[in-house]
């Protein structure tokens, strides 16, 4: 018992130290930092959505570096095929001067992969993402080559320059376990942003946690406990968005084309738990899911015309339903 | 082991501690929407009464209020995890407790762990902050019940003591307000119908808010009616009418035939003395005989008079046209012919043949005549033509009566004349009503759906199926970026 007390508090503890070394380069954007390490814990992946130059690609690369982790970055182009990506078998010669064929690994082979602007590249090329984000594996051939825990893939996209991009398709986006929406920093951010990165010194990146305390961590998490009435209460939001249920919400059934497939609640469920153990708790509360349900539930409802037409988005509907979902007072 | 074992107690007795407060405060709730349901039985007690609520009806109401409050107690009972569920919602402990109950059984590291740190939560907790004695809505239903109860005894004793409880309040309030009392002022005593009278004759001229028609007698009992006298004669005796009474044979002609003393008269010389002596013809004297009836007629039916109205003076030309219908029942081809005489002189009188019997010329039954004095409306009639008509047929009558005409003569045409006299008087008052009658219409059309009907042309148009699918939600890719931004601009485009 008191190995797993020293545990929690370790856990969390261990968290704390990373979202401090984060926070050395990363001024502001707490939440996409505190998403990106729930998704990593949970095993999941991350989707971010915001414009140009608010430092996606800074905070995987500190979040490597404070990890101790294999970091790998990937643009994301039209005409990016997917043995870019997923890697692909070249010819070699070897010492006897016999020539083979040898699977190169893609840049997929990394425990971080920022996939930037992964709405630019074709649905085929973003369609090879599928089976490691899902699997976590790549097959190549007739060779299927496992990937390393942990494994998280950051994809960014621009949410204003629409012309030439390749929305996700649906059964990507469900892969994502958050969806986090980058904004811009505050004044008081800004001038911070803008001391640390103009000064002559930049702020080097210590790492505080190795992957097999990051793999421990990701196992505690799944010990969490989850009460009946907090499962039941992901279980009601998830109906709740899904039109053609009786217990749909009354938004639902008039904006929302596609409510949230089960994903949406394990992915509500499997935050909480790292949630919970964040902020030193061993059981998983309404407040959690209710934190995560915008990140989680966001990217996987498919709002109608209707919507689009009145200017409704996925935040406001979900934010209604979530308002709605009963629970004991 | 031990450790958890106690813990799980701690943690069992702090919810329980909130469970049994929680159970209280439900109890109280209840305890007072069946004290408000028990109290419904003494508030209609107090409003029917014994004779209509008896006992069992009360023992029933009690019944029910306890009934009603240990299902609904019973029905509304938490357990431990429900009560922690409510701890951690409303002390916001983040579902600590809540999950320590629920897995209470469970020995993992982890369960137990966390169960130690929500024992040590819970033991702190301020229970009375989640489960506080608040004034609840069925206590104010009680208060309103007690209320309700105490005013309605209150009234009860006040109308009625000591309180018996047999009658009914709406029965005792019916009593006290005096209904009774009421109803025995509707029928006043004898000596007082006198006063009555006098008041019900003079107040509608001293009423300074407008003429109002003053409230009519039965016609037993309003002798001054007929006549415009103003009640100072003795009071008559119920149930006779004012032209029954002796002292008014004076006043009015006595008509032929048909004096009500049985005095017949004799000859048509009589009559015209008589007439002579009242200042009345014999026709005056039937007319004012039928006005007498039908003014005592319409005071008994409570119609006002319409004093020197054309409905008043139709009417009477009817009811005289009718009299000599009846008296000339064989002769109609008279009244045909009458009639076309009347239709040929365009509604001229005619002039009296000499008999002096057709004397219509006072034109005023002896009734109105004697409403004249109380109304100052019928110094009109004697600027009415049939009154001069009249005047020319008596003088010509009493011409008759001198040139020793004999009275088999006149009497031939006596009833043909005035049939004629009677529809040219009837037209007459048509064409003046109808010339007289001023004013304005008013149509209200209420407001309905109109639909215009326009004749529908077929066309022949034919639909056909070419195969393709519209669906309204999908927008196809290469126009969902045109269609955001279209949209986008309409959002953003100012409002004028």
């Amino acid at each position: 018992m008191a190995s797993e007390s020293g545990n929690l508090s370790h856990n969390s503890g261990q968290i704390e130290l990373v979202r401090q070394e984060v926070g050395k380069l990363i001024v502001g954007q707490q939440e996409v930092v505190e998403g990106v390490l729930i998704a990593l814990l949970a095993g999941g992946h991350v989707l971010l959505e915001g414009v140009p130059g608010l430092g996606k690609t800074t905070l995987l690369k500190t979040l490597g570096r404070a990890l101790a982790l294999k970091c790998s970055r990937i643009q994301f182009t039209p005409d990016l095929m997917p043995a870019d990506i997923v890697g692909s078998m070249v010819m070699e010669t070897d010492d006897r001067g016999l020539k083979n064929l040898r699977f190169q690994p893609g840049p997929i082979f990394a425990h971080l992969v920022l996939a930037d602007e992964i709405n630019r590249a074709t649905p085929k090329t973003q369609s090879a993402l599928l089976e490691a984000m899902q699997e976590r594996t790549v097959t190549s051939g007739t060779a299927t080559h496992e990937l390393e825990e942990p494994f998280l893939v950051m994809a960014t996209q621009n949410p204003l320059e629409m012309e030439g991009t390749y929305p996700l398709p649906e059964a990507q986006l469900d892969r994502f376990l958050m969806k986090i929406l980058m904004t811009y920093p505050s004044r008081a951010e800004l001038d911070t942003i803008l001391d640390r990165t103009l000064a002559a010194e930049q702020p080097k990146i210590q790492k505080v946690v190795d992957r097999d305390r990051v793999l421990e961590v990701c196992r505690a998490t799944r010990q969490a406990l989850v009460a009946p009435h907090v499962r039941d209460f992901a279980t009601s939001l998830i109906l709740s968005t899904q039109p053609e249920q009786a217990t749909a919400h009354p938004l639902a059934r008039r904006y929302i084309r596609y409510g949230s497939s089960p994903r949406g609640a394990q992915a509500m469920i499997q935050g909480g738990r790292v949630m919970a153990i964040m902020r030193g708790r061993w059981n998983v509360s309404l407040e959690d899911l209710r934190a995560l349900a915008l990140p989680c539930l966001r990217h996987r409802i498919i709002l109608n015309f209707d919507a689009h037409a009145e200017g409704k988005t996925a935040d406001a509907i979900l934010a209604e339903i979530l308002e709605a979902v009963p629970v004991a007072k | 082991m031990n450790v958890d074992t106690w813990d799980r107690g701690r943690l069992t007795a702090a919810v329980g501690l909130a469970r049994r407060r929680f159970l209280a405060n439900q109890a109280l709730r209840e305890a007072a929407l069946g004290t408000a349901i028990v109290l419904l039985g003494p508030a209609l007690l107090l409003v029917l009464g014994r004779d209509i609520l008896a006992g069992p009806w009360l023992a029933m109401f009690g019944l029910a209020g306890l009934g009603t409050a240990a299902w609904r107690w019973w029905r509304g009972r938490l357990d431990l995890y429900r009560v922690s569920q409510i701890l951690d919602a409303r002390l916001s402990t983040q579902d600590q407790i809540s999950t320590a109950i629920c897995f209470l059984g469970h020995s993992s590291p982890v369960a137990v762990e966390q169960r130690r740190a929500s024992t040590e939560l819970a033991e702190r907790l301020a229970v009375e902050a989640a489960f506080p004695f608040t004034l609840h809505r069925s206590m104010q239903l009680l208060a309103a019940a007690f209320l309700l109860a105490s005013v309605l005894g209150v009234l009860r004793y006040v109308l009625e003591k000591p309180l018996e409880m047999r009658q009914s309040l709406p029965g005792l309030i019916a009593r006290a307000m005096g209904v009774d009392q009421a109803q025995a002022k509707d029928q006043p005593a004898p000596k007082d119908r006198a006063g009555q009278r006098q008041q019900a004759n003079v107040l509608p001229y001293q009423d300074k808010q407008g003429w109002q028609p003053a409230p009519l007698e039965p016609a037993d009992e309003s002798p001054a009616d007929g006549n415009g006298a103003e009640g100072q004669g003795p009071a008559p005796e119920p149930g006779r009418s004012g032209a029954d009474r002796p002292d008014k044979e004076g006043e009015f002609g006595a008509p032929v035939g048909s004096s009500p003393e049985g005095d017949p008269i004799q000859s048509y010389e009589d009559m015209l003395e008589r007439d002579a002596q009242s200042g009345l013809s014999m026709a005056d004297g039937k007319q004012g005989n039928n006005g007498q009836q039908e003014a005592s007629q319409r005071e008994k039916s409570g119609i006002p008079e319409e004093p020197n109205s054309l409905l008043s003076k139709l009417r009477e030309a009817m009811n005289q046209m009718m009299s000599k219908l009846q008296q000339k029942a064989p002769g109609s081809g008279n009244l045909q012919q009458a009639a076309a005489g009347s239709k040929g002189n365009g509604g001229e009188q005619q002039p009296g043949e000499g008999d002096g019997q057709t004397g219509a010329g006072q034109g005023q039954p002896s009734g109105q005549e004697s409403q004249g004095e109380g109304t100052p409306g019928n110094s009109q009639d004697s600027s009415d033509p049939s009154n001069s008509g009249g005047t020319t047929k008596n003088s010509g009558s009493q011409g008759a009566r001198g040139s020793g005409a004999g009275s088999q003569d006149g009497d031939k045409r006596m009833r043909e004349n005035e049939q004629q006299e009677a529809f040219g008087k009837l037209s007459e008052l048509y064409g003046r009503r109808a010339s007289g009658m001023t004013g304005e219409i008013t149509i209200e059309a209420l407001p309905g759906k109109q639909t215009l009907r326009t004749p529908q042309v077929q066309k022949g148009a034919l639909h056909r199926d070419i195969g393709g699918e519209i669906s309204r939600d999908e927008i196809p890719l290469a126009f969902q970026p045109y269609v955001k931004e279209y949209f986008t601009k309409l959002r953003q485009a100012p409002k004028k």
